[in-house]
């Protein structure tokens, strides 16, 4: 992938330990975050600029691989999930996390006993203030430079691989509040190798370049009939009232329910049959199991189109 | 007859009927398929087309 030749700096600042910083980046434009001294984990939030509660998915990252690469996409949430910057290069010492949500004061109480360390859900929190949101409103951290392994258990961390000068640069595909911090729990933990060191952040302005990737992408991944937002929503008023209450007259409308099943009548010569039966007790242990099963294994294969993910999982991983 | 012989009893060849149930979006895909046109247009056929279709792949990839 050829990245787009960005505008002009319009914004260099350096976080120091322990901050973060709210910055709104505008469709076409590119924000760069940098290592200055290597070995710092950075915590990222994104919400959409003009709908906060659009904001970034971790977990629909996570499904497509649980590291980020360049040419992948920041997700925001269902119902409208859609892509809100694209990652267009990332130094190889920069390991991407999506598996360890982000570290909260609660962890550093439990763990060391503190009860006033910095933490990413805190810095996060007061980093967004700027623009009226709650600590309610930070949402799992997409983990820049957070070297992450995968055991039988779950996940665990190792020695921060980031360099000196390494970089990561996010093109906005649409507005958004983006918000860099700076992780808390590197003094006690591997995560930045037990030390704080500061970030730095650039944001360029659109060129003709980036502007058109921008408008390219959204065009080509945010123009599905169901990436629905607050105007195709039955409710869409926002509640500010804490404390939840039934709604006694609320008829819930799920998809096509209730489901309706159709019996079908399929006929094989005993030859074929013959075949079929084989794979009972693999997929599946009833004929009618098996027959289905081979139907969608046919259709995941041969007609089942890419969507939201980068590769098909089960191609891939045969 | 013991259960051994009822093993080893041959396969009768006569035609295996096989009732399946799809919910109305798996009936969809059929749907598509019936678009198509390449699997036929009853429910049962498009099933059953498509499944000898992917045991013909499966053994040109050597799986079974």
């Amino acid at each position: 992938m050829k990245a787009p030749k960005p505008g002009k700096c319009r914004l260099e600042l350096v976080l120091q330990p322990v901050s973060g910083k709210a910055l709104p980046v505008y469709k076409g434009e590119i924000l760069r975050i940098s290592q200055i001294e290597g070995g710092q984990c950075v915590d990222f939030n994104c919400f959409n600029l003009n709908d906060h509660k659009e904001y970034m998915s971790v977990g629909h990252m996570r499904r497509e691989s649980f590291r980020v690469a360049p040419g992948r996409f920041i997700w925001s949430n269902p119902p409208r999930y859609r892509p809100m910057m694209k990652i267009l290069a990332m130094s190889p010492t920069c390991a991407t996390d999506t598996l360890a949500a982000r570290c909260s004061a609660v962890l550093f109480e439990a763990h060391y006993g503190i009860d006033d360390h910095p933490n990413c859900q805190d810095t996060l929190a007061e980093s967004i203030g700027e623009y009226g949101l709650t600590p309610d409103d930070v949402h799992d951290s997409l983990n820049l430079w957070m070297n992450t392994e995968v055991d039988h258990i779950g996940y665990y961390t190792v020695w921060n691989s980031g360099k000196a000068g390494d970089h990561i640069d996010l093109l906005a595909v649409m507005d958004v509040l983006a918000v860099p911090a700076i992780c808390g729990s590197g003094n006690v933990w591997v995560t930045s190798n037990f030390s704080y060191k500061p970030i730095k952040v650039q944001i360029f302005q659109a060129s003709a370049q980036s502007a058109a990737l921008a408008e390219k992408e959204w065009q080509a991944n945010a123009s599905l009939k169901t990436q629905r937002t607050p105007k195709d929503f039955k409710n869409a008023t926002i509640r500010t009232d804490p404390e939840l209450k039934r709604d006694p007259d609320y008829k819930p409308d799920y998809v096509n329910y209730p489901i309706e099943w159709k019996d079908i009548e399929v006929i094989f010569t005993s030859e074929e049959f013959q075949k079929i039966w084989r794979y009972r007790g693999t997929l599946g242990d009833t004929d009618e199991e098996v027959v289905r099963t081979l139907f969608f294994h046919w259709y995941l294969d041969n007609r089942k189109k890419h969507g939201l993910r980068w590769y098909s999982p089960r191609k891939s991983h045969t | 007859m013991s259960e051994d012989k009822i093993e080893q009893r041959p396969m009768r060849p006569r035609p295996a009927k096989v009732m399946v149930r799809f919910d109305q979006q798996q009936r969809k895909l059929l749907d598509f398929l019936r678009t198509e046109g390449k699997f036929g247009t009853q429910d049962g056929e498009i099933i059953r087309n498509v499944v000898l279709d992917y045991l013909k792949q499966q053994q040109k990839r050597g799986k079974r």
